[in-house]
């Protein structure tokens, strides 16, 4: 079906089309093989969706099909009769936790704050210092940074260590040291494992806990999430 | 005492959706879709079964956003239109069809059907089908819980708990306008569980929620009946941990029920399959190709070439699954019966959409899955979570579950990637000002309370989790899109008219007019938390 609809495309939706996946291709590419790459590369992300995907995810893509091969969504541009602001004329950080392994930041350097350290933005030196500690906000955090360009505005981090908790400072960094221009939000990293507290007797609850579907969690977790002794149970019990 | 105990989760919602800038808007399909074929169907079933004497017990989540489109009188009225388009296309079929005996059958079925869901819509339910499940809802045969307001992924907005506060007390305080009682049970949006939400919950007087199965399998301290027993927040909250056997069995494309080949096929139907010209005044603007809901397939297989589909023959294969599940879930409670004091508690969630609208046998099943556990007798019992915490007096395990979500990889990356991640700065700010706008104009009546109140409709509208849902999936995008643009646009258009001084009393009418959820909003509801919030962790004493 998707390909029957990509057949009926113009030469130009095609390419639209390919710049929407990512599809590499000259202005000499033929029509042909345009048409074959974008194919695959449609046919590339579906799979790779299928396969990944949890089930309540691939259910709930189900209530939003309308259109008849809506993987040609990129085919259409999205009219801007409704424009964003460009930015909030504002200096912040934001932290969001995505997943044990990994979280978000988002930030804004604010007029004011460029005028205060008489810089244009395009040079200024900046650096993300991530710090994590057991207890938030502490100050014997273990700290590392991450150098991004005056142009960046988004970057995704990955996290260390579980059951940690993490900010972050926007630095600014120059010939007489640095100025922290915002700090972050504190996100807490989430075990992702089980935590064991009987490290070698089997219990009850280790039997009971072999039952709960471990095997088919399928989530992102730390290190061994699941301890030695109680796969043994699955494996036993299953 | 019976073996074991099961509640059965159905979770309605759908994104808020009504144009009447326009006289049909496509999205608007989502509601009549779902109407059509999972809510209406889910009613005949219990109907069916308290004609028969089954003492079922099921429990429903239904999302204020979605009662608040079932009680919009135009798109009430949109829907009627709706379902007499779908008649008139029945009465088509009949025709067409006349010389094919099994193609006709189904035609009569789909006339059937729709002929069904217009005298219960009109004349049974008075246009407001949620009178059904309130019916339900007295008689304790169902237990309703509420969600988020507008249904936001709330752990990436665990930093602006006024926003937090906002949406789970306008869900407890539309539940009461809808159903005259206050909910006793909150389901998170996607399952998406941070720790401490829940002395949010407390405070509006929430008793129990669910959780995913590794929010509570992967808890700061080890459940000892994992997620077969409820346990308790260390504020003394229920949680029912989601159980992925009994889930799995229903929805897994590769092990699960729905995929069988003697099932309707989903993705086939006459509005891709026939000639424009026939279908044209069923489909979109009369050349866009989408589903009608007269599908004529069954499963069959991974394979283009589609059987007939034979609703005889899969009635058969629903009361095989129902007994199956039944099978399944005593073979799980016997295994587990070794090992626990108590009798297991199987707690299983899913989108109610999935009943009906994908998996068109679903509220059959349910029905068969019913009538199966009554006859069986009293080793499975149905219940719900509140009538389970009633009756059963456990000393509940404290357990602070952790950070978790049932959407891929069981976290925030479905909401937060590269195709969505654009949005947290527009809507986070957005609620920023919301609160800046309720210390600025504390006590405002007259047209700055209307605007006022509409700026915090438009920010709970931009944070629905369908937005960035839909942009990842990469399905109606540009909907989306336009939609999380619309109102953060709105919301920035009233700040600024405010901080002007100066209110287009026609154009406020005629936002309040569209975007018209919540009609009883208070803007006050965003006022600034007293402290700054920092995630944690609550130190549970162990028993």
């Amino acid at each position: 079906m998707v390909r029957h609809r990509l057949e009926a495309l113009s030469l130009e939706s095609l390419k639209r089309m390919a710049r929407h996946h990512d599809v590499e291709f000259t202005e000499a590419t033929p029509r042909e093989t345009l048409l074959e790459l974008v194919f695959d590369a449609i046919e590339e992300n579906r799979l790779e969706k299928e396969a990944s995907d949890t089930n309540p995810v691939k259910v709930e893509e189900k209530k939003y099909v309308l259109l008849e091969g809506t993987e040609l969504e990129g085919l259409y541009d999205v009219p801007d009769d409704a424009a964003l602001p460009q930015d909030y004329n504002d200096t912040r950080i934001v932290l969001l936790i995505r997943d044990p392994a990994w979280a978000f930041a988002y930030w804004e350097i604010g007029g004011s704050t460029l005028e205060e350290l008489e810089l244009e933005e395009e040079d200024l030196d900046l650096v993300l210092r991530v710090s994590g500690s057991v207890e938030p906000q502490s100050d014997g955090a273990q700290q590392f940074d991450i150098p991004v360009q005056p142009s960046d505005r988004t970057w995704y981090i990955n996290l260390p260590k579980p059951e940690t908790y993490y900010w972050i400072d926007l630095i600014s960094r120059g010939d007489e040291g640095e100025t922290r221009l915002a700090g972050s939000n504190t996100i807490l990293v989430p075990p992702g494992g089980l935590s064991d507290e009987h490290k070698d007797d089997v219990s009850a609850s280790d039997h009971v806990i072999a039952y709960s579907g471990l095997d088919k969690l399928h989530v992102t977790s730390f290190g061994d999430a699941v301890p030695q002794r109680i796969l043994g149970l699955m494996d036993e019990h299953f | 005492m019976p073996r074991g105990y099961l509640i059965l989760m159905l979770h309605a919602h759908l994104p808020y959706v009504r144009h009447p800038e326009h006289e049909s808007f496509l999205e608007e399909n989502w509601l009549f879709e779902a109407i059509s074929e999972t809510y209406l169907p889910l009613l005949r079933v219990m109907d069916r079964l308290e004609a028969d004497g089954v003492p079922f017990k099921l429990t429903f989540s239904i999302s204020p956003t979605l009662s608040g489109m079932l009680q919009d009188e135009l798109l009430q009225v949109r829907y009627v239109a709706h379902l007499e388009k779908m008649l008139e296309l029945a009465e088509k079929e009949l025709h067409r069809t006349k010389n094919d005996p099994e193609l006709y059958r189904l035609a009569q079925l789909y006339n059937e059907l729709y002929t069904q869901n217009h005298l219960d819509f009109t004349e049974k339910y008075s246009y407001n089908i949620l009178s059904g499940f309130d019916y339900y809802y007295k008689r304790g045969r169902v237990e309703l819980l509420t969600t988020a307001a507008t249904h936001p992924f709330l752990p990436l907005y665990e930093s602006y708990p006024q926003l937090i506060d906002a949406e789970v007390s306008i869900a407890v305080q539309s539940h009461k306008e809808t159903f005259g009682k206050y909910p006793k049970g909150f389901w998170f949006p996607e399952a998406g569980y941070y720790p401490g939400f829940e002395e949010h919950l407390a405070n509006n007087g929430l008793q129990y929620f669910f959780a995913a199965t590794h929010g509570v399998l992967f808890a700061y301290n080890k459940p000892p009946a994992g997620v077969y027993l409820p346990v308790s927040c260390p504020n003394g909250l229920s949680v029912f941990g989601r159980d992925i056997y009994s889930t799995n069995a229903v929805w897994s494309p590769e092990e699960g029920y729905p995929g069988d080949h003697t099932y309707r096929e989903f993705f086939r139907d006459i509005g891709y399959d026939l000639p424009i010209d026939y279908i044209g005044p069923y489909i979109h603007d009369d050349r866009v190709r989408i589903p009608t809901g007269f599908k004529y397939h069954a499963v069959t297989g991974n394979t283009d070439d589609k059987r007939i589909y034979d609703p005889a023959e899969a009635r058969r294969t629903v009361q095989k699954h129902a007994d199956n599940f039944l099978y399944r879930q005593l073979r799980l409670i016997d295994r587990l019966g070794s090992f626990m004091d108590e009798p297991p508690v199987i707690s299983s969630p899913f989108d109610a959409e999935l009943f009906g609208h994908w998996w068109f046998e679903g509220p059959d099943w349910i029905e068969a899955l019913a009538r199966s556990i009554h006859k069986s007798g009293e080793e499975l019992v149905m219940t719900t979570p509140s009538e389970y915490l009633k009756h059963n007096s456990i000393e509940k395990h404290t357990v602070q579950p952790a950070f978790s979500s049932w959407g891929t990889n069981g976290y925030a990356e479905v909401w937060l990637d590269g195709s969505n991640d654009w949005v947290y700065p527009h809507t986070h700010k957005a609620v920023e000002r919301m609160t800046e706008l309720v210390r600025r104009f504390p006590d405002e009546s007259g047209l700055k309370e209307r605007a006022l109140n509409q700026a915090a409709r438009e920010v709970l509208l931009a944070v629905q989790s369908d937005w960035p849902f839909i942009m990842r999936s990469d399905t109606t995008v540009s909907y989306a899109v336009r939609r999380v643009k619309e109102h953060i646009y709105n919301f920035t258009s009233i700040y600024e008219s405010l901080r002007r001084g100066a209110i287009g009393t026609e154009w406020l009418t005629s936002l309040e007019r569209k975007n018209n959820i919540f009609p009883n909003i208070d803007y006050r509801v965003f006022a600034p938390s007293s402290k700054r919030h920092t995630p944690h962790k609550v130190p549970v004493t162990k028993k």
